[in-house]
C-alpha cells in the first residue's frame, strides 16, 4: 500500500472519529454551571474575585458583599469540584480582562487530601475557558496527565445519559444556553444568581454522613503547590488576597473537632508564614450566626440561604476591618 | 508518564512521527532521547537507579570483552613458552570474568534487594526478634524489577559467550531503557531487540496498521476488561469478610483483571515497539489454554519464565552440586525418582525467585512456592501419571481429556491467585476456607452487585454483562490465535470500509463501556513491580 493512500485513510477516520465525538458531545454533555461560571469570570463587571469549591459557593452571597464591602461589583466563581488549581487557573483567567481589588479564597481542607476524580465536571472549567495563553497553561498543567478518555471523548463520562439526549438538544438549541441563561440551574431546590452563588432554599435537603479528617502528614502536594501559586499571582498582581473557611454545622464540628482544630492550626501557620490573611469562621465566635444543622442542607456545612445571608454579614465586617492589611 | 494519559498518548506520537522525519542513522539516539524523556518524566531522582543498573553492566561486559579480546591474541601465539603459560593464563581468565560477573550481580541485584526487600526483611527482624529497626522510605524506581533482569541477562549472556559486548554505552543504554518495555516488560533479550533498536527502519503503513491494532486491542482489555473486573475483585478481596462465599467469584474477576491488564498493557509495549520497526518477544501465548501449570509458565509472562529457565533453572540443574546430589538420589531412590527430585528442587528454587520478584511479601513468596511445588510434584509423578492413563486407556489427544486438563490448570491456577491478590497470607487461607464453608451468592442477587464506600460507585449487573462480553471477544480471539491464526493479519485483508466501521467501533467501544477512571483503579498491575 502507497504511504500517502495510507495517510489518506488515516485522515478519513479521524475525520469520522471527530464528528461522532462532536455529535456525542453536542448530544450527551448538557449546560454545566461551570459554562456560566466562566463566561461570568470574563464578562461580568466586579473588582472581587470568590473562588473556591461548593462552600464558598453556597455560603457566600456576593451581593450582600458588593452592597457591604465592594460597591464596585463582586463575583462568587467557587464551585463543587473546584480544586486550588482551577481557581488559580480562574484567576489568572479573570486578570486577563478584569483590575481585581480583591481576591477571597475559600479553603476547603478536604481539597487538599482527595484525589480529584476524572469525572464529569473534571474538565469543565478549561473545556468553557476562551483560547488564550492562560487556557494553554491550564491544558498543560491539568489536561495532558489526566486519562485521554477525559479529553479526547469529553462525551464518555456522560454516557450513561442517553435518555437526556433530547433534554439536553433541546437545552443547547435554546436562547438559555446561548445567552448564558440560568434557568436551567434553578429549582425547588436551589437556585443559581447571576453573580454565581447557589442559593439552597432548604425543600429536599438531605442529611449526608461527612466524614472529615485532617491529618497535615497525609495532605497532597499538588493542592499546596496551586495554592502558593495562587497567593504568588496576588502578590505579583498587587491584589489584596483574604483566605476564609468557612464554618460548619455544630455537631459536626464537635464529632470531628480534633481534626478541625488541626486543621486550624496548619492553615493558620501557613498563611501566617506567607503574610496571607485567613479567617477560619469554624475557629471565630460568630454569636449572630446559628451553627444549628437546621440551618444547613447537609452536616457538610453547605448552608441554606437564610443562613449564608446572615454568614456574608458577618464575613463583610471582617474584610471591612482588615482588608487593608489583606496581602502583606 | 501512565499508559493512560493523554500526554503518553502525544509522547508516542511525537516520538514515532520524528522518528522517521530524521535521518535513519540517527534513529536509535531519538529513541534513546525519549527513552530517558520517558524514564525522567517520573522523576528526575529515580535517573539515579537505571544509569546505576547500566554503568554497572556497561562495564561489566566491556571487562569481559576485553579480557576475551586478550585471549584472542594471545592464542595466535604458538610459541612452546606460551603453550605452556596458556593454561594457567586461561584459568586466571575464567577467575577474572567470575570476579567480575559475580561483582556485577552482587551491584545489580544489589541495589534491587536494598531498595524493594529491606523493609520486608526489617519487618521479619522485628516480629521475630522484638527489636524495633525502623523502616526505611526508599524511592521505588520505574520498572527496575525488569531493567535489572534485562540488564543481567545480557551480562550472563556475555559471560557465557552468548553474545558480543556492546561497546558503545549509548546504544547499551538504550538497550535497557528502551521506553515501551521500560514499565512492564517484557523482558528482552539482547540477542534479539538490541540489533533491532540500532537497525534503520523506514515507514511501513502495514506495519504500523497492524501496530495501532495491537494497541488498540490493549486498551480495550485494559479499560473495558481490567478496570471493569477491579471493582468485583476489589469488593470481594477488601471486604472478604462481608463477602464471606464468594471468594471465587472475587478470584475469577481477578483472573479476568490481572490477564486483561498485563497482557493488554503487553499488548500496547509491543505495538509501540511496531511502531518503530521493532518485534519485542510475547509475553502471552493463551494462557488460559494450559493443560498443566508448566503449560501455564510457558504462555504466561513468557519472558519471566524463559529469563528463570536459562538464567537460573539450568545453571542450578546443571552444578556440580546438583549432579552430586542427583547422583546421591539414584543410588538410594532409583533411577525414576533419582532423576526427578533434583529438577523438582531445582524448580521450586525457580519459582521461590519467581514468588521472590513479584514483591516483598510472604503471600508472593507463597504464590511463588505454591506454583514450584505443583510443578515439581508433577515431574516426580510424572510416570505412575503415564502408567495410571495407559490403564486407562486415556490419551492426550483425546478431546475430554484435554478439556479437563485445561478445567484442571485453570483451577489450580486460580487457587494461586489467592495468595497473590491477597494482601496477606492468612487472608488468602481464610478466603480459601470460607469458599468452603460458607458458600453464599446472595450479594450476588442484589438489586446493586457492588457498592463501594459510601456507594457512589456502585456497580450494577450491566457492568458485569459488559465485562463478560469483553470478555468473550477476548476468548475468541485467543481461540482463533490458538489455531494458528493471525487475526491481525487477516484484519488487515479486509477492504477498507470493513476495517474503518471496525476500526471506529472500538475506538468508540472503549470509551462507552470501559470504567471511569477513579482514584482506586486505572494504574496497570504489573507497573508498580
Amino acid at each position: 500500500m502507497r504511504t500517502s493512500k495510507w495517510f489518506c485513510r488515516v485522515l478519513v477516520l479521524l475525520f469520522i472519529c471527530i464528528l461522532i465525538t462532536n455529535a456525542l458531545n453536542y448530544m450527551l454533555i448538557p449546560y454545566m454551571m461551570e459554562r456560566y461560571k466562566l463566561h461570568g469570570i470574563e464578562t461580568r463587571d466586579y473588582t472581587t474575585l470568590i473562588l473556591g469549591a461548593s462552600h464558598g459557593s453556597s455560603n457566600i452571597n456576593p451581593d450582600i458583599l458588593r452592597e457591604k464591602y465592594d460597591q464596585g461589583g463582586v463575583f462568587n466563581a467557587c464551585l463543587g469540584g473546584e480544586y486550588p488549581i482551577d481557581s488559580y487557573f480562574l484567576l489568572r483567567d479573570a486578570i486577563r480582562n478584569h483590575k481585581l481589588k480583591h481576591v477571597i479564597y475559600e479553603l476547603d481542607p478536604a481539597y487538599w487530601r482527595t484525589i480529584p476524580s476524572e469525572a464529569q465536571d473534571y474538565l469543565a472549567f478549561e473545556a468553557s475557558m476562551s483560547f488564550s495563553r492562560v487556557k494553554l497553561s491550564y491544558f498543560r498543567q491539568k489536561v495532558l496527565g489526566s486519562d485521554f478518555r477525559t479529553f479526547l471523548f469529553p462525551w464518555y463520562n456522560f454516557r450513561d445519559q442517553f435518555k437526556k439526549i433530547t433534554t439536553n438538544v433541546a437545552q443547547k438549541m435554546s436562547s438559555n444556553y446561548k445567552d448564558y441563561g440560568l434557568e436551567t440551574f434553578s429549582n425547588s431546590y436551589q437556585e443559581l444568581t447571576e453573580n454565581g452563588q447557589i442559593r439552597i432554599h432548604g425543600s429536599g435537603s438531605t442529611i449526608t454522613n461527612a466524614i472529615f479528617e485532617f491529618k497535615a502528614e497525609s495532605l497532597r502536594e499538588e493542592p499546596r503547590k496551586y495554592f502558593l501559586s495562587l497567593v504568588q499571582l496576588c502578590r505579583d498582581q498587587g491584589i489584596p488576597l483574604t483566605v476564609i473557611t468557612t464554618p460548619v454545622p455544630k455537631q459536626t464540628y464537635d464529632q470531628y473537632e480534633s481534626y478541625y482544630k488541626a486543621a486550624t492550626d496548619y492553615y493558620t501557620d501557613l498563611c501566617k508564614n506567607l503574610g496571607v490573611t485567613y479567617f477560619d469562621f469554624n475557629a471565630i465566635d460568630m454569636p449572630d450566626l446559628s451553627l444549628d444543622i437546621s440551618g444547613f442542607t447537609d452536616n457538610e456545612g453547605h448552608m441554606l440561604e437564610a443562613t449564608s445571608d446572615t454568614f456574608t454579614q458577618i464575613l463583610a465586617e471582617y474584610l471591612n476591618g482588615t482588608a487593608g492589611q489583606a496581602s502583606s | 508518564m501512565s499508559f493512560m494519559s493523554l500526554i503518553f498518548l502525544i509522547f508516542v506520537a511525537v516520538s514515532v512521527a520524528g522518528y522517521y522525519l530524521i535521518p535513519k542513522k540517527f534513529q536509535w539516539i531519538w529513541l534513546l532521547i525519549f527513552s530517558y524523556i520517558y524514564y525522567i518524566s517520573s522523576g528526575i531522582r529515580i535517573l539515579f537507579f537505571i544509569l546505576f543498573s547500566t554503568a554497572v553492566t556497561y562495564a561489566a561486559g566491556v571487562l569481559m570483552h576485553k579480557i576475551d579480546a586478550a585471549a584472542k591474541a594471545g592464542a595466535d601465539d604458538n610459541s612452546s613458552d606460551s603453550r605452556n603459560n596458556r593454561e594457567s593464563e586461561r584459568k586466571l581468565r575464567a577467575k577474572k570474568k567470575k570476579t567480575i560477573i559475580v561483582l556485577a550481580l552482587l551491584l545489580n541485584f544489589g541495589m534491587l534487594a536494598v531498595i524493594k526487600y529491606s523493609n520486608f526483611a526489617i519487618t521479619n527482624i522485628n516480629m521475630l526478634f522484638g527489636s524495633k529497626i525502623e523502616a526505611v522510605d526508599f524511592l521505588l524506581p520505574l520498572g527496575i524489577s525488569f531493567y535489572t533482569f534485562q540488564a543481567t541477562g545480557y551480562i550472563l549472556d556475555v559471560y557465557w559467550g552468548r553474545c558480543e559486548a556492546e561497546l558503545n554505552p549509548l546504544r547499551y543504554a538504550l538497550f535497557v531503557s528502551f521506553f515501551p518495555q521500560i514499565m512492564q516488560g517484557p523482558i528482552g533479550r539482547y540477542s534479539r531487540l538490541a540489533h533491532q533498536l540500532y537497525e534503520k527502519h523506514a515507514f511501513d503503513p502495514v506495519r504500523t496498521e497492524k501496530a495501532l491494532m495491537r494497541i488498540a486491542y490493549g486498551y480495550f482489555k485494559k479499560i473495558i476488561i481490567a478496570d471493569g473486573a477491579y471493582y468485583y475483585m476489589a469488593a470481594v478481596f477488601n471486604s472478604y469478610a462481608d463477602y464471606p462465599g464468594v471468594g471465587l467469584l472475587g478470584v475469577l474477576a481477578y483472573s479476568a483483571e490481572l490477564y486483561a491488564d498485563f497482557s493488554g498493557g503487553i499488548d500496547i509495549v509491543i505495538g509501540i515497539a511496531e511502531l518503530f520497526g521493532i518485534t519485542m518477544d510475547e509475553n502471552f501465548r493463551q494462557p488460559f489454554f494450559s493443560i498443566s501449570i508448566t503449560d501455564f509458565w510457558h504462555r504466561w509472562h513468557i519472558t519471566l519464565g524463559t529469563w528463570m529457565k536459562d538464567y537460573l533453572f539450568y545453571p542450578i540443574s546443571l552444578s556440580g552440586w546438583m549432579g552430586k546430589f542427583g547422583k546421591f538420589c539414584r543410588s538410594k531412590m532409583g533411577k525414576t525418582i533419582g532423576r526427578a527430585l533434583p529438577i523438582c528442587i531445582a524448580n521450586i528454587i525457580v519459582f521461590l525467585v519467581v514468588g521472590i520478584w513479584h514483591g516483598p511479601a510472604w503471600h508472593y513468596i507463597f504464590y511463588g512456592l505454591y506454583n514450584g511445588i505443583i510443578i515439581g510434584i508433577s515431574g516426580l509423578l510424572a510416570k505412575p501419571f503415564r502408567n495410571w492413563k495407559k490403564a486407562l486407556h486415556i490419551t492426550d489427544k483425546t478431546r475430554w481429556f484435554h478439556i479437563f486438563q485445561i478445567v484442571r490448570t485453570f483451577i489450580l491456577v486460580n487457587i494461586s491467585w489467592f495468595f497473590d491478590c491477597s494482601d496477606t497470607l492468612p487472608q488468602a487461607f481464610t478466603m480459601i476456607r470460607n469458599f468452603f464453608t460458607h458458600f453464599d451468592f446472595s450479594p450476588f442477587f442484589t438489586e446493586k452487585l457492588v457498592v463501594v464506600g459510601n456507594g457512589s460507585l456502585d456497580i450494577t449487573f450491566i457492568n458485569l454483562y459488559v465485562v463478560l462480553a469483553a470478555c468473550a471477544v477476548v476468548f475468541t480471539v485467543s481461540v482463533l490465535r490458538e489455531r494458528q491464526v493471525d487475526v491481525r493479519s487477516a484484519i488487515i485483508r479486509w477492504p477498507f470500509a470493513f476495517r474503518a466501521v471496525l476500526y471506529i467501533a472500538v475506538i468508540f467501544a472503549i470509551p462507552m463501556l470501559g470504567h471511569t477512571p477513579s482514584v482506586e483503579g486505572g494504574g496497570f498491575i504489573y507497573a508498580n513491580f
